[in-house]
């Protein structure tokens, strides 16, 4: 059982890079590329953050950058792009994201037999799992973060709270083993729950990783006088789980941990301080009040790029009774979203050394959010710096990326304003010295022509509890004007619900209920509306509650 | 401390005193039963509610407050109880509880307050009260002799009854005043956990708007159809209980009750009525406070609590709760108090007494839990203070009632001496000192 | 730019009660309720680095001392509740019988709102215990309520000894036995949980022996959980037992007296009254709700008189909230007690302050007004025992942390940016009737969604 599920995600690899071999060769009629040898010419070459450059051209050859200069000649192979207009920036790297892994499917996992002693999968404890083996350069995400002016993603497994390890990829669209940089690169830690078994709770999770750490800790040393005189000991440990973590507790591999909120960052330091480990602090949204600790312990530390959005005024309390009251409480509001935006700044001012992660926020959203890091305060050289120079440095690839300089891998973003500038589209994007063009905005190739039925197939659905969230299928399915509905839980246990009913003018709200007998009668209702992939609605419980769900539709469904 | 756990030795002391004195351990052995009073109440401190405070004697006879004054003649047969330095209150009544219709809170089986359906105003409170509810003499043991039996659950979950805690049937416990309840569609989120969108809150809000509204269409034609059968001797053969429920509501006979607790839930409430012809008392309240101007001006009056309660949004002041009866009572709303609870209704004058502490006043506090709810409830001729010709529902104290230190000696429920025993105080009188102590047999 | 000094000054503002040192206090003509050594009249304290210097009449006003001006008010000690959830983002890793490894020391949440309350209701000390989902459940965290700090570490009461929590009864039955058919389905399924955890820890503390004499050559498996329980089993663990009837009760002395443990505190425990020679005997403590019973089977034959019975049984008995709710207003809960039972105003003040102190082992630091001890003191007007009493102030370590007169009124410290005004809880779960069991709803929701509701629904009414 165990050892199926463990291979389940190398399966799943191995079919998606058959794919896009397949598309490859379907496409084989389109040009071939006439040399790999580039020449941009006449470039305003921001060579390094801070380092601006009028009159430079850049020559890319082998994948390498070959030369920088304001005097550099044309090489006679060399494709030419001129830059007179064009601004040229090293490659944008990704220190933390699940770019290039499919997300696995809700798993139809068995209920477990006993809650308190599950399967490590099911516990989502996969230290042993390696983004390496999931890597799939085909995922829409590499393509959309290559697009964004990445060129380099330190990718790690979805997952819980031990979800696997990190490698490090090119974000190219050759074979993924051509795209590995390096595999192994950091272990990662999530406060992230299993549902219903243990640990099902941060507490829990903090306890299991104590007792991992421990075990791994011990079971090292033990290792090590094994190997030395094997006779008369009994064979170490061979659990997966302690023997990834090895590496983790002699400091081999630093630990990511994902910490958002201000109290996950307390959490982490606290692991750090008693377990001995080297951290770095991901996706961090709220660590303003850790800014002294991180700068005095040299915590490597990733800021989110998932930044609050303004609130619109409410118009909720329209009398004077409560203007006053609502005032003073939209004015905290917002001096509360103040102190997110410019924690990039404060931490800049600190002189900490941060670089953005970027496994919680939209791609589209990435450049948008960084401008208004920069309304806030952050300067334009440091927010280049962290998406460059200062990721290099933490990922230890400096020597290879992160500036425009001779002999680095040719990992470039090519944009016709200055970067942060509102208006500036990225033109090209360098990838191991292979161009992409970006497509201009308008031009974006229409998925469907069909206006299919926007709410049959197969969907998934996550209801909001006020625990972890429930997840599950609903498979929508029409015979001539008749809708069915059947829905199955993550135990797999499907149910047939009543009283569906389609209606919006593109017939893509659809509402649908069950009568339960439990313990008393409760009519759940559900309300669903379809946008393309996306469906957003209720479940509606009677007085048990109401509660919001939302899902997205399955790609394959399997059987 | 020691010396206060019984060996064996000191048992048998007990059983040899208990013999000598013959009588008393048997006498623990009896049922108490309430017996009919005929009583004057000499030289107390009588706390009328209705006229202040007064010095005198109070006589009860036939379930009535017969008379008050000074140096009342005594009747034979009438038994005389001297109270000088002790406190005559009037019985408290709690404008919404749940006792003698919910027993063990877990078990649902045990509890019948709240019935299936939406709209079910005929499901009848008084049918479900258990006169031997365990709860029924702890409630009352502090005072509090009437309470508003009330269904809940849905929009329209039935019609709640007020009934004195005495009574061996429901009937010998009512109280004759009988109102529909109602809760008002909902704003609010219903805890942390509840993530719907304001939206979609919005849009269920509309609905059930919508919905009210047509109850409240279907009532008025249903209330025309039954005069207007009346009125030709008409024999119009229906069966509508729900609607036949709420036709004195709607002829103006009585007010509905209706639960609303948020500010927008309250105005909402307001906006709703200012165009019908009902009368309204609002129940909940928690934000009054928000509203109380408003609430004033409209005269609608007003059954809020709990006051021990946790203020309902993050940003509230921690008193939110303890200062919204007082808050209200200043801007001129006619305020009565009310536990919401069921087992624990006994805490009624506690929660009088947070609201007095917090801006209500004493007085105004204690009317909050006697005349005032007895003239919302129609009732204020027979109950809420002591006043000759109302019925016996008092209690002898030993001071102020809402101080806990302070003693309830003696009880009346209409006229009814009622022993002051509970649950809670027969197991007190067992096992403070329980025999066998500490030995293995 | 300007933005940014704003910015700045906006996190000042937000950490500075946290920052703010011990200033000394002279709390002067006040009547003083020490609760271990009598009552005071016209007293003065002298608080200095945060711990109570001197208690007496006429104090000399050194220099540089705030005056708190205390005439006509009462002065006791700051209040201790054994047995709350507030302060802590999870209560129960509810998933196996036994999880003696978690802390919820480990998931303390200092933005809590409800801790404000907690003091504005004299409340210094509280212990943020797991919940009671299973027989041996997590380690507990004795927290003071330092609130304005950002720092879950601030909460944490040094000094304070470990403490865990075990439960008895209907809680653990339907957790494990009911929805996930393991034991204890019953209460003697409960009996057998707590002999085989406390059987294999022996076993597992003899294997670490052997290693550690060489006998042994490789090292056994670590295990977080053995660890505890053996903690336990040393006596480095205190035991808050959440139990109700009589007979659970005694079972858990007769399990803990023939593995050598000693100690114990039985929590809720409603009907200890009706075994208190014997909890007396063991030297057990209990810790008790006021009023509460009838909210579920196995405390339908309470009594509000229990705290009263239990005292004058001479068990040493406090009064907690278990609640958001209740925690707010303790005092009043402790006055009961002379309603149902005539408990003297010592006896009484006693069950909220130095009982409980003596139940969390913290006794030397705090629970009464005594040279020496940590100066976390709550300020009344009116007797605490009387239903007309507010508090005042009330300092934590010295440090004013309520107010009465520079009370703000929104003192969120952690402002979601992006929450709509203004959220109203119709009703607020954490907050409120049902703190034992949060958190556990998800292990009962295998079945389906509906299910799922319903349970949530009828919990709203457990302890």
């Amino acid at each position: 059982m165990r050892g199926l599920t463990r291979f389940f995600p190398v399966l799943m690899w191995s079919v998606s890079i058959l794919c896009p071999v397949l598309l490859k060769a379907q496409n084989s009629d389109a040009p071939k590329n006439v040399s790999n040898t580039y020449f941009l010419k006449n470039c305003t070459l921001v060579s390094q953050p801070g380092v601006i450059n009028r009159g430079h051209s850049v020559i890319i050859r082998d994948g390498l950058i070959a030369e920088t200069g304001p005097g550099v000649r044309q090489p006679f192979d060399a494709q030419v792009i001129s830059c007179d207009s064009l601004y040229v920036y090293a490659g944008f790297i990704d220190p933390y994201s699940n770019t290039g892994i499919t997300k696995p499917e809700n798993k139809e996992r068995p209920k477990a037999k006993d809650p308190g002693n599950p399967p490590s999968d099911v516990a989502g404890i996969m230290p042993d799992l390696n983004a390496a083996t999931l890597f799939n350069p085909s995922d829409k995400s590499v393509e959309e973060m290559r697009s964004a002016g990445f060129g380099i993603s330190h990718t790690l497994p979805h997952g819980l709270m031990l979800p696997g390890q990190s490698s490090i990829f090119l974000l190219g669209d050759g074979p993924a083993d051509r795209m590995l940089v390096r595999t192994a690169s950091a272990q990662n830690f999530q406060f992230e729950v299993s549902r219903g078994v243990y640990p099902s709770t941060i507490i829990g999770v903090m306890a299991k990783f104590r007792d991992l750490f421990k075990n791994a800790s011990q079971g090292l040393a033990y290792e090590e006088k094994y190997k030395i005189n094997p006779a008369g000991l009994p064979r170490p440990d061979q659990s997966r789980e302690t023997k990834a973590l090895y590496p983790v507790v002699s400091k081999s591999v630093p630990l990511y941990f994902l910490a958002q909120h201000t109290k996950d960052v307390h959490r982490a330091f606290a692991m750090k301080e008693e377990l001995g480990f080297d951290m770095v602090l991901a996706e961090v949204r709220q660590g303003w009040h850790y800014a002294d600790k991180i700068k005095a312990q040299n915590i490597t530390t990733l800021l989110s790029l998932n930044i609050p959005e303004p609130e619109k005024k409410d118009s909720t309390a329209k009398t004077t009774d409560v203007s006053k009251e609502k005032e003073s409480f939209e004015k905290k509001r917002e001096e509360s979203r103040q102190n997110y935006l410019t924690q990039a700044s404060l931490f800049e001012k600190k002189g900490i050394r941060f670089a953005f992660s970027y496994k919680n926020v939209k791609t589209g959203d990435i450049h948008k959010n960084i401008r208004t890091l920069i309304k806030n305060g952050l300067s334009e050289s440091y927010a280049l710096a962290a998406l460059t120079t200062h990721p290099a440095t933490i990922l230890g690839i400096s020597s290879m990326a992160g500036t425009v300089e001779k002999g680095k891998i040719a990992n470039l973003v090519i944009t016709d304003k200055p970067i942060f500038d509102e208006k500036s589209r990225i033109k090209h994007v360098f990838v191991e010295g292979k161009k992409y063009d970006m497509a201009s905005q308008s031009k974006k190739p229409e998925v469907t022509k069909e206006k299919a039925d926007p709410i049959s197939g197969t969907w998934s659905y996550t209801v909001e509890t006020p625990e972890t969230p429930q997840k599950g299928k609903i498979i929508i399915s029409k015979s001539g004007e008749i809708y069915k509905v059947t829905v199955k839980d993550e135990t797999n246990s499907a149910t047939d619900y009543e009283g569906v009913d389609v209606s919006g003018k593109e017939k893509n709200k659809l509402s649908f209920y069950i009568n339960t007998s439990l313990d008393g009668n409760v009519k759940v209702d559900f309300s669903l509306s379809f946008e393309d992939k996306l469906f957003t609605g209720s479940v509606n419980a009677g007085h048990l509650g109401s509660y919001e769900i939302k899902g997205e539709k399955v790609a394959k469904p399997e059987n | 401390m020691n010396n206060l756990r019984p060996n064996i030795l000191s048992i048998k002391k007990l059983t040899f005193l208990g013999f000598l004195l013959a009588i008393t351990p048997l006498y623990a052995q009896q049922v108490k039963k309430a017996e009919k009073a005929a009583i004057l109440l000499r030289n107390a401190t009588l706390h009328t509610v209705s006229r202040g405070t007064v010095s005198g004697d109070l006589l009860i006879r036939d379930g009535l407050i017969a008379d008050i004054g000074t140096n009342l003649a005594i009747h034979s047969g009438t038994a005389v109880l001297d109270c000088s330095g002790k406190h005559v209150y009037p019985g408290f009544i709690d404008g919404g509880s749940k006792v003698g219709l919910a027993e063990i809170g877990s078990i649902s089986v045990t509890n019948d307050f709240s019935e299936l359906g939406d709209f079910i105003p005929h499901m009848k409170a008084l049918t479900a009260v258990n006169p031997n509810s365990v709860s029924i003499p702890v409630t009352r043991v502090n005072g509090v002799t009437t309470v508003f039996a009330k269904p809940e659950g849905s929009t329209f979950p039935g019609t709640g009854a007020l009934i004195d805690l005495f009574g061996y049937t429901p009937d010998q416990m009512s109280c004759g005043s009988e109102r529909v309840v109602m809760q008002f569609p909902s704003t609010g989120r219903r805890g942390r956990w509840d993530r719907r969108s304001d939206e979609d809150i919005k849009k269920e809000t509309e609905k059930a708007l919508k919905n009210i509204d047509q109850v409240y269409e279907s009532a008025i034609q249903y209330a025309r159809i039954d005069s207007a059968a009346k009125a030709d001797r008409q024999s119009w053969t229906t069966n509508n209980p729900q609607m036949e429920a709420l036709l004195p509501v709607i002829r103006g006979q009585q007010p509905l009750f209706v639960e609303a607790n948020s500010y927008t839930d309250i105005t909402a409430l307001l906006d709703w009525i200012s165009n019908k012809k009902i009368k309204v008392v609002l129940t909940g309240a928690s934000e009054g406070w928000r509203v109380a101007d408003r609430i004033a001006r409209a005269g609608i009056p007003v059954i809020t609590g709990p006051v021990l309660s946790v203020p309902r949004r993050e940003n509230d002041r921690y008193d939110a709760m303890y200062t919204n009866a007082g808050k209200m009572a200043g801007a001129g709303v006619k305020v009565a108090i009310r536990t919401d609870e069921s087992e624990n209704t006994r805490n009624l004058p506690f929660n009088a007494g947070f609201a007095a502490a917090y801006g209500m006043g004493t007085d105004e506090a204690l009317r909050a839990i006697t005349l005032t709810p007895a003239e919302i409830f129609g009732v204020q001729e027979r109950y809420g203070s002591l006043d000759k010709g109302k019925v016996a529902n008092l209690f002898v104290a030993t001071g102020d009632p809402f101080e806990m230190k302070t003693r309830i000696e003696k009880l009346f429920i209409r006229g009814w001496d009622i022993p002051l025993e509970s649950r809670h105080t027969l197991l007190y009188d067992e096992f403070l000192e329980r025999t066998p102590g500490n030995q293995k047999k | 730019m300007i933005r940014n000094s704003k910015a700045k000054n906006l996190l000042l503002l937000i950490c500075l009660p946290a920052l703010a040192a011990a200033q000394d206090l002279l709390i002067k003509n006040a009547s003083v309720l020490t609760v271990t050594k009598g009552n005071c009249q016209n007293c003065d304290i002298l608080v200095t680095g945060g711990k109570i210097a001197e208690v007496g009449k006429g104090l000399r006003q050194p220099a540089n001392v705030r005056v708190i001006d205390a005439t006509g008010l009462y002065v006791m000690p700051g209040i201790i509740d054994a047995h709350s959830h507030i302060g802590i983002d999870v209560v129960n890793e509810g998933t196996n019988p036994v999880t003696a490894e978690v802390n919820v020391g480990d998931a303390l949440n200092p933005l809590d709102v409800s801790i404000y309350r907690a003091l504005a209701g004299g409340v210094t000390t509280s212990h943020a215990m797991h919940g009671s989902a299973n027989a041996i459940g997590g380690q507990c965290q004795t927290i003071k309520h330092r609130y304005g700090t950002t720092n879950p570490d601030d909460l944490k009461m040094a000094g304070a000894p470990r403490t865990i929590k075990f439960a008895l009864g209907e809680n653990p039955i339907r957790t494990h036995g009911e929805s996930n058919k393991i034991w204890p389905a019953t209460r003697m399924g409960v009996e057998q949980v707590f002999r085989n955890a406390f059987s294999e820890a022996r076993i597992y503390m003899k294997e670490w022996e052997d290693h550690k004499k060489g006998i042994r050559k490789s090292p056994p498996a670590y295990s977080l959980r053995m660890e505890t329980l053996a903690d336990i089993l040393n006596g480095k663990i205190l035991i808050h037992c959440h139990s109700y009837r009589a007979d659970e009760i005694l079972m858990l002395m007769n399990v803990l007296r023939d593995f050598g443990i000693n100690k114990v505190c039985f929590q809720h425990v409603n009907e200890g009254f009706k075994v208190a020679p014997e909890l007396a005997a063991f030297g057990a403590t209990a810790s008790v709700f006021a009023d509460w019973w009838a909210y579920k089977f196995e405390v339908y034959y309470s009594t509000a008189y229990n705290a009263a019975i239990l005292t004058r049984n001479g068990v040493v008995t406090s009064i907690n909230s278990d609640s958001g709710e209740l925690i707010r207003h303790l005092y009043h809960e402790a006055a009961k007690t002379q309603r149902y039972g005539d408990l003297t105003d010592e006896e009484a003040l006693a069950l909220i302050t130095i009982n409980p102190a003596i139940q969390l082992g913290i006794d030397k630091m705090v629970g009464s007004v005594e040279k020496g001890k940590d100066a976390d003191l709550a300020i009344f007007k009116g007797h605490p025992l009387s239903v007309y009493a507010i508090p005042q102030m009330t300092i934590v370590d010295g440090i004013v942390r309520f107010d009465i007169k520079s009370d703000p009124d929104d003192v969120r410290v952690d402002v979601n940016p992006t929450e709509k005004y203004s959220t109203y809880f119709e009703s607020l779960e954490d907050l409120d009737h049902n703190a034992c069991m949060r958190g556990v709803s998800e292990l009962l929701m295998q079945e389906s969604h509906a299910q799922y509701l319903r349970y949530r629904y009828s919990k709203q009414h457990q302890h």
